[in-house]
């Protein structure tokens, strides 16, 4: 048993900082890209959109019926074969694309649920009064289904954070490439991976204190 | 003036609404009265177009159409012409009383923010919840939800209100404040078509009393003709059933 | 609101593809794990070791730019198929059925397969002692091909890793590892892990730089092959390899 490396852990810690922003941007580009698709995906599965819907069922299929893993590799190893002009994709293009479509297939369905969930006679309310259908969605629908999508959102959000790590594979160093490089030029396993963990474990839970707050706010509505 | 002629509604094969004739006077307050489950509600539905109809002729104003050809522009048209109180208020649940009240004039008859909340203030006052403005719906009394619903209607300046059993899910201490406003409209001429189980405002503050049954108006008249000496043996046998639970307790005596 | 998110995070998107996306001339752009001590590794975060110096001293004599793309091993060979990289410098070796795909350059390391072991481990002292035991080999290398051309491999538990292989050996989760003698050494000498050589070498291998077999990357290949039998001549290549092994492991 030999004791911790505690300055080599030090010594990594402005160096892993330097990737952070990497990490945090394929996650914050890749989630809001995810909103965007997941909210059109869930529109059209409410709407029962023809021949839309269709496709939108198998895109869900699809994209939550196969490993990440797997799809980063379809599109940054794979696709170029058939496509070439695909090798203009970058390695950290290619991981917000894959992060993009594989969260948007999960995002959408929780997004629909929360939709469906609204109250029947909200709806009714707002047609009665003589809104469009666009402006029931905008001011009435979306807004109640936020809050319940939002901590489910979240927990996407966090998950698609710590899925950044598989970047490297396509050749993205970011925190957990770093960390890899370092550990295998040090061989201090222990101690490079328990930091760049508590790299992650503090984005999440800076996260997760955002998210309580973001809730308080969006429950104000009804509390009694 | 609000025409309908030969409204028909269908819920699979059975007839809900079976070729209903009705003309509302500009000020005149009609209630509806019949057995449960005999259109009453469908009727006021189908004039908000919440159901479509499936047959009929609709005239609101100068809005005349043929109810199974009416445009998506049509259907608009009729609904800002005829404001809807629920039963269940059916407010916005993530609006305040004050934002539930503006919320029409500004998404839909684009009025600027300021001049709806203006508005919506002068209705609060009114409906006497002026010190609720800021109110979430899930913070307010059932009553003080419907005097808010009723608000939101009465903002809509609409032809007609639709009044869709609006007691009817109210705890009883709340009954009294909603048709005290509702009695309140009344003396101000508010158009008003109100189906409701309760006889006493019928017998009150109705110029006209209409009695349904199977989707059809079997008899119509001024309250204290049709509560008085109905004609039909239907009506007699609903208000006996009716009255022997209700006027012990409403007649003032 | 939401419009103005989706804008600038659409913006951020295109700026990050547009960015690193440049087809440059004048650069090779290399391929390597940058984490196979003391081939290519990092410490304080930067690149460094064996294969980076042959790279910058090859690119220098074609009077080019080198630029290093790290990514997992495994990734390593999807990179050069892609066309995202133009060879790897990672101890490729050349086997069979790489060079009927790929256009190798002359060998520029010569080494053998060895056998590693966790320190005090007697009972394995070669190749022949690994019937019946769990042999670690990095996941894409070719030393797994090695073990199953053995005429006992069926007697043999194959773990394929993506890295630390090293660790787990140390750690006893498998018997051995087997790597190339030279950076097995290497290893040893310089990290903290209880790890020993077992036997000698039981293979000859042979490393090279692997290109796409293409009239234009087989041109490429040759430009660099020049610039390794010039490195070589000046004895640039042997002080490189001094200087990391102290020895010479760029002839047989």
């Amino acid at each position: 048993m030999r004791l911790l490396d505690v300055d080599y852990m030090l010594g990594l810690v402005p160096i892993l900082l330097r990737y952070l922003p990497l990490t945090l941007q394929m996650a914050a580009v890749g989630m809001a890209l995810a909103l965007v698709l997941a909210c059109g995906l869930a529109v059209i599965r409410v709407l029962r959109i023809p021949g839309l819907n269709a496709a939108t069922l198998l895109f869900i299929s699809f994209f939550r019926g196969t490993p990440l893993l797997v799809q980063l590799f379809l599109f940054y190893y794979g696709l170029p074969q058939l496509l070439a002009f695909l090798t203009q994709i970058n390695g950290i293009t290619a991981t917000i694309m894959g992060l993009t479509l594989h969260f948007s297939a999960y995002m959408a369905e929780s997004i629909r649920a929360a939709i469906v969930g609204v109250d029947r006679s909200q709806t009714e309310a707002a047609l009665s009064i003589g809104m469009t259908n666009g402006q029931l969605m905008r001011r009435i629908v979306l807004p109640q289904a936020t809050r319940v999508a939002v901590p489910t959102l979240m927990n996407y959000f966090i998950d698609m954070i710590k899925a950044t790590s598989l970047a490297f594979t396509l050749g993205v160093t970011e925190l957990m490439g770093a960390t890899q490089k370092e550990a295998a030029g040090s061989f201090l396993y222990f101690e490079a991976f328990i930091t760049v963990a508590i790299f992650y474990w503090v984005i999440v839970e800076l996260l997760a204190w955002f998210q309580r707050r973001l809730e308080i706010r969006l429950n104000e509505a009804y509390r009694r | 003036m609000i025409k309908v002629e030969g409204l028909v509604k269908r819920f699979g094969g059975t007839a809900v609404l079976d070729g209903i004739d009705l003309a509302i006077e500009q000020g005149e307050i009609i209630v509806v009265i019949g057995p449960s489950g005999t259109g009453k509600s469908t009727l006021l539905r189908c004039l908000n177009f919440l159901e479509r109809p499936d047959a009929g002729r609709l005239t609101i104003g100068d809005l005349d159409v043929d109810v199974t050809r009416a445009s998506r522009a049509d259907i608009l048209t009729a609904r800002r012409r005829t404001a809807f109180v629920f039963q269940n208020y059916a407010l916005f649940a993530n609006k305040t009383a004050l934002e539930n009240i503006a919320e029409g004039l500004i998404v839909v008859n684009r009025w600027p923010k300021e001049k709806a909340h203006a508005r919506a203030r002068e209705i609060l006052e009114r409906i006497g919840l002026a010190d609720k403005a800021d109110a979430y719906p899930a913070a307010l009394s059932g009553g003080q939800q419907q005097r808010v619903g009723i608000g939101r209607a009465m903002a809509a300046q609409a032809e007609v209100i639709l009044f869709d059993e609006p007691t009817s899910s109210l705890d009883p201490e709340w009954v009294e404040e909603v048709l005290g406003l509702m009695k309140q409209l009344a003396r101000e001429r508010q158009t008003m078509l109100v189906v409701t189980h309760e006889m006493s405002f019928a017998r009150d503050v109705a110029d006209r009393v209409i009695f349904m049954e199977g989707g059809r108006i079997v008899e119509q008249g001024p309250p204290s003709q049709l509560f008085g000496s109905p004609k039909d043996p239907r009506t007699r046998d609903f208000l006996r059933k009716v009255l022997a639970t209700q006027v012990s307790i409403d007649s003032p005596t | 609101m939401l419009k103005r998110i989706a804008l600038t995070a659409m913006a951020a998107g295109l700026m990050t593809a547009g960015g690193l996306v440049q087809a440059d001339d004048h650069a090779i752009k290399v391929g390597m794990s940058g984490g196979y001590f003391p081939f290519t590794f990092v410490e304080q975060d930067k690149l460094q070791g064996f294969e980076v110096d042959v790279m910058e001293a090859v690119a220098e004599e074609m009077e080019v730019e080198v630029e290093f793309v790290t990514a997992n091993f495994s990734g390593l060979f999807g990179m050069l198929e892609s066309g995202r990289i133009d060879t790897i410098a990672n101890q490729i070796t050349i086997t069979e059925e790489r060079a009927a795909k790929y256009a190798f350059t002359e060998p520029y390391v010569y080494d053998g397969a060895q056998v590693v072991v966790r320190e005090g481990n007697e009972e394995i002292q070669g190749v022949e002692d690994l019937k019946g035991r769990t042999v670690a080999v990095n996941l894409g290398s070719n030393y797994e091909e090695l073990l199953r051309e053995l005429p006992y491999a069926d007697e043999i538990d194959i773990r394929t890793y993506e890295s630390n292989i090293e660790q787990d050996t140390a750690l006893g989760r498998v018997d051995a590892f087997v790597m190339d003698r030279v950076s097995a050494s290497q290893v040893i000498k310089e990290k903290p892990l209880p790890l020993a050589l077992a036997g000698q070498p039981f293979s000859k291998i042979r490393n090279a730089l692997p290109f796409r077999d293409t009239e234009e990357d087989r041109a490429l290949r040759d430009r660099v092959d020049t610039a390794l039998a010039t490195l070589r001549e000046s004895g640039e290549l042997q002080a490189i390899s001094e200087a990391w092994f102290g020895t010479d492991i760029t002839r047989p």
